[in-house]
């Protein structure tokens, strides 16, 4: 895991330096005699998302119970009703023998959110790595794909508050012994907030 | 910098991380399989620090006895869990340890003084104890009633499955005594560990051929059964096994895992409690080492006795059946202090695997 972190900083510095590289001049493209067209998001909108959630284990009977996590995420618009943008989750799951299943899904997402007024309505689907963990074990990378759905409220032009739903499918699959493949479905649902900018 | 750089820059950066990620950090644990294993855990009724569990035979009948500070025993046979009776004619000081032969059961037992200058309680004396049955009263050994807190003391046995081949010895600092009730016999002590003649710094033992072989280590068994004798005694040092066949000469395997600390024996697996939890190992039908430790093949014991917890003491009741068909009892203790590791304070006792039941508990 320790080395996994400057990786994904390295990723996450890279990722801002090109977004913030994007940008770099974009102010000289304002055409004062174009006709305006105010729409709630449009491309190169940007938003930060902040939840907390509860995570229920869909096919583990009572072996795991249900959890919690929390997740951060980074969002761009690239049209008014499509976005591109990366989470981090961090997730556990108490189990039935009073151990501890911890999960970080990073995963890569497009995200089409159309909208009716101030209501925002996110479909998301994800991609990408989890580390998970369990007693002294951990495994990595493992697959994770991950559908989402919420409705917002945007708030202020800067906020937006809202749920938000994801169903996650993460395989373990093990080369030097496949009867022990095996995979989680967890469905979750949280409080959101989205920070617009 | 232009934008087609960046774009370069950016790009390369991503697929370096990426391939980084994936083929320098990846490890494969065994999670989903393991968590499926587990099941809800029982309340612990024998819970604590616990160094010794030893087999006795009154009337043909064969119990069991623990110790926890207090000693508890029960019927052998009752596989099920909460069927341990508290001895209330144990000692009122505590018990450290425990021995048995094939007529006495032997108790070291700790009394405990406050030492109000640095605030804790420290060992005032030790004292040896002996009964001649299950449930009989306790009695303090003539002139072992007070020996020296400073004096080490261990207490062991062969715990063989048959009763008449159990003995008992006790070694308190550099002398060793054969125990036969309130009559310990003193024997002669050499430097050398795997044989007949115990060393000044034994620790445990085990009934072969016609003599007790002593060692200095923890981990020693043999392969008899209740109805057949030894072919092979065992003992480990760290991960390595030394088996013989002759008290002569002895053949090294190594099991690859962390420190043994005790090992029992059934017919398909040694069953080693190790620094690092349950473990298992295989070996032939003859009872040679034949494959290294894993922790996967003992039903849910990865995911109970854990590597986070150090295995003190193992035993397998029948050690004629297959290790997934006999009642095996294994202590969990903190490996590493208790701040410094995840283990449950709840988890630290007795647990036990029972094949009707199929899974390791609390016990």
């Amino acid at each position: 895991m320790k080395r996994c972190l400057p990786l994904l900083l390295i990723l996450f510095l890279a990722g801002g330096a090109y977004t913030f590289a994007a940008d770099s001049g974009s102010g000289d493209d304002v055409h004062q005699d174009a006709p305006v067209e105010y729409k709630t998001n449009d491309t190169g909108d940007q938003y930060i998302k902040i939840a907390i959630m509860g995570v229920q284990p869909q096919n583990f009977d009572q072996q795991l119970k249900t959890g919690g996590a929390a997740e951060l995420g980074y969002h761009r618009f690239i049209s008014s009703l499509f976005a591109l943008g990366f989470d981090i989750q961090f997730g556990y799951n108490p189990t039935i023998g009073s151990n501890m299943f911890t999960f970080v899904p990073m995963t890569l997402t497009g995200t089409f959110q159309p909208y009716i007024g101030r209501f925002e309505f996110p479909f998301t689907f994800g991609v990408g790595a989890a580390l998970e963990s369990y007693l002294s074990r951990n495994y990595f990378p493992g697959l994770v794909l991950k559908g989402q759905a919420g409705a917002f409220f945007r708030a202020t032009e800067s906020w937006s508050f809202g749920i938000e739903s994801e169903y996650m499918y993460m395989p373990q699959w093990y080369r030097d012994h496949p009867e022990y493949n095996d995979y989680g479905l967890f469905l979750t649902v949280g409080l959101v907030a989205r920070y617009h900018f | 910098m232009d934008a087609k750089m960046k774009k370069i820059f950016f790009y390369t950066v991503c697929i370096t991380a990426a391939v980084s990620l994936f083929t320098l950090t990846g490890c494969q644990g065994e999670i989903f399989n393991s968590i499926r294993e587990e099941v809800e855990l029982e309340s612990s009724t024998i819970t604590g620090d616990i160094h010794s569990l030893v087999r006795f035979t009154e009337s043909s009948t064969d119990y069991l006895f623990v110790e926890n500070g207090d000693i508890y025993y029960k019927n052998a046979s009752n596989s099920y869990h909460g069927a341990w009776t508290s001895d209330s004619n144990a000692p009122n000081d505590y018990t450290y340890m425990l021995a048995s032969d094939s007529t006495y059961m032997y108790a070291l037992g700790l009394t405990y003084t406050s030492d109000y200058t640095e605030g804790e309680n420290v060992i005032d004396h030790k004292t040896l104890y002996y009964k001649s049955s299950v449930t009989g009263a306790w009695t303090a050994i003539s002139g072992y009633e007070s020996i020296s807190s400073s004096t080490t003391v261990v207490l062991f046995g062969t715990n063989a499955p048959q009763a008449s081949h159990r003995k008992a010895y006790v070694r308190i600092g550099s002398y060793v005594y054969s125990l036969n009730g309130s009559t310990l016999t003193a024997l002669t002590t050499g430097t050398t560990s795997g044989i007949s003649t115990p060393s000044t710094t034994c620790v445990s033992c085990v009934y072969f051929g016609s003599s007790t072989y002593f060692f200095n280590y923890t981990a020693s068994t043999t392969n008899e059964t209740a109805d057949t004798a030894a072919t092979y005694m065992y003992y480990v040092n760290g991960d390595n096994v030394y088996y013989s066949a002759d008290g002569s000469t002895w053949t090294s395997y190594d099991f690859s895992c962390d420190d043994v600390y005790s090992i029992a024996y059934t017919s398909d697996y040694f069953v080693l409690g190790t620094s690092g939890g349950l473990q298992e190992a295989a070996h032939s039908s003859a009872g040679v080492p034949t494959g290294g430790a894993d922790d996967d093949s003992f039903a849910n014991a990865s995911s109970t006795l854990s590597s986070s917890y150090k295995v003190n003491v193992v035993l397998a009741v029948t050690p004629a059946n297959a290790m997934l068909n006999t009642d095996v009892y294994g202590t969990a203790n903190y490996s590493g202090t208790a701040s410094s590791t995840s283990a449950v304070f709840d988890n630290i006792g007795l647990w036990s695997y029972y094949p009707s039941r199929a899974k390791w508990n609390r016990e």
